[in-house]
């Protein structure tokens, strides 16, 4: 959890020191080398992309949304410096889940014909980020899918089937039809019983997965002003939210 | 190097839906009975075409029993048939609808689970007159198999006393 901003702003030197300053200007108790790695883990060389930090114009852009970000006490804060990419990357370095970093636009939940599936007091977090107009100011929105590790191959297309679990609320709701629609059944049945002696005997397995709790992470990027938004594009990465799929979530 | 392809946080407000309303598999018991349901609502559509048979049959020396109330069922659904008519080729195309919207009622977003317990609900209803009718037929069926044995036992009870007396 976040915490609210407590240092004043001051000058920032060095793409390092402007990094680390942006980060706990925004309260985020992260170092800039640890936040860099998973979004720059499959790009040609982090290194680089450290080297290469933001130009003078896109460290303002980036000090700007900071500023409108705390002005409105929203948690909204630099992760990385990385180039842009197109499609998905997969992260498989973690011990317990694999990451799918994925372009918002070729998500394909974002192209699934029931939707992009966000929590309710994530889908107002979000519409809070829009009515404050941080989300002008990204030109490229990517999200970060947890998977169980294995879930996800390189070279295997990616389905939103293998990026969200199922939901435990219609889970639920589709156990209470299941065992309504059983008493309705039985009630038919009844006449048949009582008439002929003849039972109906359905057996039900009950099998129902347990929910996941996996997270997704929301990112907005942001290319240096006139600059074409192309992958390699050096952009600054930024927080935008995060939930968590199978669990109430609370307002981030 | 070309454009990425862009999404806005507007188009991801406007594509979003909520995660609780996400789709979920079927639960196996609502899933069987929404089968069972998609059969019994075209069972009772070809019972509705073929009801002036049924009411003919009811009023036949069939039914030792509960054939007023068996007449008295089909009169109902006669008198109200266009309506039932309506109502289950809706029901029938709703169903065919989820069955092809869930992929075989495997997986379905809230809505879907919900109209799979209307159809199951709807299925029962249509099920009833059915389960009646039949019940009466087996009964009766049942009874008249009773009348037969008991009559051959007494036949044969008669011709057995009537031989061992001469």
């Amino acid at each position: 959890m976040l915490k609210r901003p407590t240092t004043t702003t001051r000058e920032l030197r060095g793409d390092a020191a402007w990094l680390e300053g942006l980060l706990r200007q925004a309260g985020v108790p992260v170092r800039s080398r640890e936040a860099l790695v998973p979004v720059t883990a499959n790009s040609r060389s982090c290194a680089a992309a450290e080297l290469q930090l933001a130009s003078p114009e896109l460290r303002t852009r980036a000090e700007q949304v900071v500023w409108l970000a705390q002005a409105q006490q929203l948690p909204v804060f630099p992760l990385a410096v990385a180039p842009l990419f197109s499609g998905w990357r997969l992260y498989t370095k973690s011990p317990r889940y694999d990451y799918v970093f994925c372009n918002l636009a070729e998500d394909p939940l974002f192209s699934d014909p029931d939707g992009f599936p966000i929590p309710q007091a994530v889908l107002r977090h979000l519409h809070r980020l829009q009515e404050a107009g941080l989300s002008q100011e990204f030109e490229m929105l990517y999200v970060v899918h947890e998977v169980k590790k294995g879930t996800v191959r390189k070279g295997e297309p990616l389905t939103a089937d293998k990026l969200v679990p199922a939901s435990p609320k219609v889970q639920q709701a589709s156990r209470l039809f299941g065992a309504l629609s059983m008493g309705l059944w039985l009630g038919t049945a009844v006449p048949l019983v009582v008439g002929a002696g003849v039972g109906l005997g359905m057996a039900s397995a009950g099998l129902i997965l347990p929910a996941l709790a996996l997270d997704p992470l929301l990112m907005g990027a942001m290319v240096a002003p006139g600059r074409p938004v192309r992958a390699g594009e050096q952009a600054v990465w930024f927080y935008l939210a995060h939930w968590r799929y199978g669990e109430d979530n609370e307002p981030a | 190097m070309s454009q990425l392809k862009r999404a806005t946080l507007s188009e991801l407000l406007e594509q979003a839906i909520p995660y609780e309303q996400w789709r979920a598999p079927l639960d196996p018991r609502l899933q069987a009975l929404t089968w069972l349901a998609g059969a019994a609502l075209f069972v009772h559509l070809l019972f509705l075409f073929s009801l002036p048979w049924w009411l003919e049959m009811s009023r036949s020396g069939f039914f030792l029993v509960g054939g007023g109330i068996l007449r008295g069922v089909f009169s109902w659904i006669s008198v109200h048939t266009p309506w039932l008519l309506i109502l289950n080729l809706m029901a029938l195309a709703a169903f065919l609808w989820l069955v092809w919207h869930t992929r075989g009622l495997q997986v379905g977003r809230l809505t879907a689970h919900r109209l799979a317990f209307a159809e199951a609900a709807a299925g029962a209803a249509s099920a009833f007159p059915l389960a009646v009718s039949l019940a009466m037929i087996l009964l009766n069926l049942i009874l008249w198999i009773l009348v037969v044995v008991a009559s051959v036992a007494l036949l044969c009870f008669l011709l057995g006393a009537f031989f061992s007396k001469n």
